[in-house]
């Protein structure tokens, strides 16, 4: 890059202009500098970095290998599912392969088994006669671990099966190191750590280079706006991807009033009276996503509150399915002895009992299975008119099982099939609404 | 060009050799003697007289088995007449993972791909004797010995049949041909994972490698420290600094260092962790990539800080890293798993108990319930709850159960740490009676 200069000092420059594309990494971009050091210095044979999502791990690795103009390879292990489809991509890029029809999407290489690989890279040209350094990112490598058991201690020790010191992985995550030690047999790579951005300071200075291009609107009064919305968000959530989209998301919002001509600009206060309410109710939908960025009409909350509504009825279920479902609920939810006091029109006297503790720790449990003959017993209570029980009504509750809102519980017993209900409360509310049926009414819960 | 080393310069160089000598270690080899001297002689009786043997060096992780065979073979090699008598194939069990694979492999090494072609072999057996056949030179009794090493041997246990263990040993056996096999594993109870008919053709030579742990006269300390001393120093064997005035500054400079009281601690805190010497190294290796222009000199302070990285718990940091909410989660699962004595926890419990807390304490801000759940579910993504028995469709999310596996000391230890947590979330995470 700068034939003239010292390599040092290509490397304190390069450094520099790094930590000014990246702000407030600086630490840990001299820390990985430092480590892989100047070209002809040896690699440590594997480096962990962990940290939170979006706390720039794969974006300062990859600017440093770029600077560098070492050869790399960075490849996503979620994409890459497979040992072949790791090897690949790992070959293809290190040796600047690329695929095109021209050459018919031919690989530099095609490896089957890490021992192909191993000595694809002994044979390379680039890696083990002009003995260049090469870096391999394994980006979200949590993923390795459901890969074949070998594979991840192998990695680990590529340098000493290639017998090429020029090799390094660098293994980026968010899980820690500790919950890749499934089994015994690993080489400690050099851990580090990418710490969330936890300053209020370090966040703005972030948030701000999505500030929106045109010169339509000053930094000061995006400033402004930025403070004003991590104010609300931060202690919610930290994930910077997260607060980016939704700080793009809101913005219109807080410039509407100016657009409108009914405030100014530095009318601080004003502004934010006008923007908070939007601020609260987009806090509501925080990493549901219910409505995508741009394009779409402005989220209000009654759509994103119904649309758990919209998704019980998209499923329109019939007359007696719903009473099913209905029926399937109680029996999960209420325990088989309050049938009686339930269901039964004279139950006798009703006595009180002091169960609330139990009754509170039964719920949090979640929904306990049921027979079918209980289930039917239910359902003739709740319908209140006579059906006939006949094969297509019962076909019904296995097109529920099929729709997974039922779910058959132990072997498969003929005679007597149990199920338990996978439905909550809101679904089975909004069900038991569409047949003017009050739940509340019949739950032991409510009582 | 001639002009004298620049301190940057200097320094660079020594950097460079340093990490060389971390990073790459010689051959040269230490301790061991006896077992190195036992496993020399029956490398070399292969070689020379065309005996088959086997051995399986056994010792525990970074104790140097790897290296005292390297150092065997490569001091073998260094012999003239080495590479006509025999060869060495190196197998693998973490990139050999099945014997077929292996075969090939071996095929390779031995420079036989050519003589294999497209034959097709009947067994296992048939196409290892062609191999070992193939060998055979012009003078029909004398056939090239061939050393196999099987490093990760216990692996080689898991393959199918261990038709390749039970063909190799077959043949170390029968004397069909010269061939030492030599295992390397750090199973003890490697002979139990062997098959009757494997293990009654392996000959029973185990060689144990321990680190040594009782030394005579000297301390465990003291020869860690003599190690550190002997990595960091400039030998005038290491060519690349030809100053001297410079290697005799930073060599005066490493001995006042490691005569320095932190340092001590550092190393001593280190060696009772974990006294293999791969950990050194790679400590090391952190300490002096520190070095560079504006930090020219190695400090005791270096030491501190980078074991202040290295010994820090990595879970404790990913909390410190999460938002309010989530460790307002963390808290609630902690106290649920101590009032509750470990039993699983599912998140209806853990919501049920950070309501309670909201509810008595109006100033933490409402959020909706589906963040909550969103909350959680990153808590698990970050494996922090570990669902027990595998995420399942059968049973609702909410209510899945799940094991919390940070310890309470790791959580308050977190909270201690979080910059600008409010005080009623850590009066919340001291006590649970809120």
């Amino acid at each position: 890059m700068f034939p003239h200069m010292d390599a040092a000092v290509v490397t304190v420059i390069m450094q520099k202009m790094l930590c000014q594309d990246i702000p407030c990494r600086n630490y840990q971009i001299s820390c990985i500098m430092e480590l892989i050091g100047q070209p002809g210095e040896p690699l440590p044979p594997a480096v962990f970095v962990y940290g939170h999502t979006a706390t720039g791990k794969t974006l300062v690795v990859s600017h440093i290998l770029e600077a560098l103009q070492y050869s790399h390879a960075v490849v996503n292990c979620i994409e890459c599912y497979m040992p072949q489809l790791l090897f690949e991509p790992i070959l293809n890029k290190i040796h600047g392969h690329e695929l095109s029809c021209a050459k018919k999407y031919v690989p530099y290489a095609s490896c089957d088994y890490m021992m192909d690989f191993v000595s694809c890279l002994r044979d390379s040209k680039i890696v083990a006669q002009e003995k260049k350094p090469c870096i391999i990112v394994l980006d979200k490598c949590e993923k390795l671990r459901d890969m074949d058991a070998n594979l991840l201690p192998a990695f680990l020790r590529l340098q000493e099966l290639t017998k090429l010191n020029n090799i390094c992985v660098f293994f980026l995550s968010d899980v820690v190191w500790e919950k890749f030690r499934i089994r015994e047999g690993f080489q400690e790579p050099i851990q580090i750590h990418f710490p969330q951005y936890t300053k209020v300071d370090e966040l703005v200075e972030i948030l701000l280079r999505d500030h929106p291009p045109g010169g339509r609107w000053p930094n000061d009064f995006y400033c402004s706006y930025v403070k004003l919305f991590l104010g609300i968000f931060q202690r919610a959530c930290r994930d910077l991807n997260e607060l980016r989209h939704m700080a793009q998301l809101n913005f219109p919002k807080y410039c509407d009033p100016v657009l409108k001509g009914e405030t100014q600009m530095d009318d601080v206060n004003k502004l934010w009276r006008h923007v908070t309410p939007h601020l609260r109710s987009s806090l509501a939908q925080l990493y549901l996503r219910t409505v995508s960025s741009y394009g779409q009409e402005e989220p209000t909350k009654s759509t994103a509150l119904s649309s758990s509504a919209t998704y019980v009825l998209s499923f329109d279920l019939p007359y007696y399915a719903k009473f099913f479902l209905i029926a399937s609920y109680l029996a999960s939810y209420n325990p088989a002895k309050a049938d009686r006091r339930l269901f039964v029109k004279n139950h006798g006297k009703e006595r009180k009992k002091k169960q609330q503790q139990k009754k509170l720790a039964e719920q949090l449990l979640g929904p306990k299975p049921f027979a079918l003959d209980r289930l039917l017993a239910i359902f003739y209570a709740i319908i209140g008119e006579d059906v006939n029980l006949t094969a297509s009504l019962l076909s019904q509750m296995s097109s529920l099982v099929r729709l997974q809102l039922l779910t058959a519980v132990g072997d498969d017993n003929i005679d007597l099939p149990r199920y338990k209900c996978a439905v909550d409360f809101e679904f089975i509310n909004t069900v038991a609404r569409t047949v003017n049926f009050n739940i509340q009414k019949y739950l032991y819960e409510f009582m | 060009m001639d002009r004298t080393l620049s301190v940057e310069d200097g320094l660079v160089l020594c950097r460079k050799t340093i990490k060389r000598k971390l990073l790459l270690p010689t051959n040269e080899f230490s301790g061991h003697e006896k077992e190195r001297s036992h496993l020399s002689d029956l490398v070399r009786r292969t070689v020379e007289m065309g005996e088959s043997n086997s051995a399986l060096l056994i010792g525990p992780r970074g104790c140097g088995k790897t290296a005292l065979l390297n150092s065997v073979i490569n001091e073998l090699k260094n012999e003239k007449s080495f590479h006509e008598k025999a060869f060495v194939v190196e197998l693998n069990g973490l990139m050999h993972t099945d014997d077929r694979l292996a075969l090939k492999d071996a095929t390779r090494q031995m420079q036989l791909e050519n003589a294999v072609g497209n034959k097709v072999f009947g067994s296992f057996a048939e196409n290892l004797t062609f191999l070992l056949q193939c060998l055979k030179s012009g003078n029909k009794d004398r056939s090239k010995s061939i050393i196999f090493i099987l490093d990760e041997f216990d692996l080689f246990c898991n393959h199918h049949n261990q038709t390749l263990l039970y063909n190799l040993f077959n043949v170390a056996q029968s004397a069909q041909a010269p061939i030492c096999v030599v295992g390397l594993t750090c199973r003890l109870d490697v002979m139990e994972l062997l098959e009757k008919r494997v293990k009654s053709r392996f000959s029973h030579r185990q060689i144990f490698i321990f680190p040594d742990t009782c030394q005579k006269e000297q301390s465990v300390f003291e020869v860690r420290m003599a190690l550190l001393k002997n990595l960091l120093i400039l030998s005038e064997d290491d060519v690349c600094v030809d100053d001297a005035v410079f290697s005799y500054c930073w060599n005066c400079h490493v001995e006042d260092l490691c005569t320095e009281e932190p340092v001590q601690n550092v190393m001593r805190t280190i060696l009772n962790l974990d006294n293999s010497e791969r950990t050194l190294r790679s400590f090391l290796l952190v300490v002096i990539s520190r070095l560079s222009d504006t930090h020219p000199t190695l400090t005791a302070e270096d030491f501190l800080q980078v074991h202040k990285l290295w010994s820090r718990d990595a879970k404790v940091a990913m909390v410190e890293g999460l938002s309010v909410l989530e460790l307002c989660l963390i808290i609630a699962m902690k106290h649920q798993t101590e009032i509750y004595e470990g039993e699983p926890l599912n998140f209806e419990m853990v919501y049920r108990r950070y309501c309670k807390f909201l509810s008595q304490n109006s100033t933490v801000q409402n959020v909706e319930r589906p963040v909550v759940l969103k909350a959680f579910e990153h808590l698990e993504s970050l494996e922090l709850v570990v669902p027990i028995g595998g995420p399942s469709i059968h049973i609702l999310k909410e209510f899945q159960l799940h094991r919390f596996v940070l310890t309470s000391q790791q959580v308050s230890d977190a909270v201690k740490r979080y910059q600008g947590l409010p005080t009623e979330v850590s009066q919340w995470a001291a006590s649970s009676y809120q």
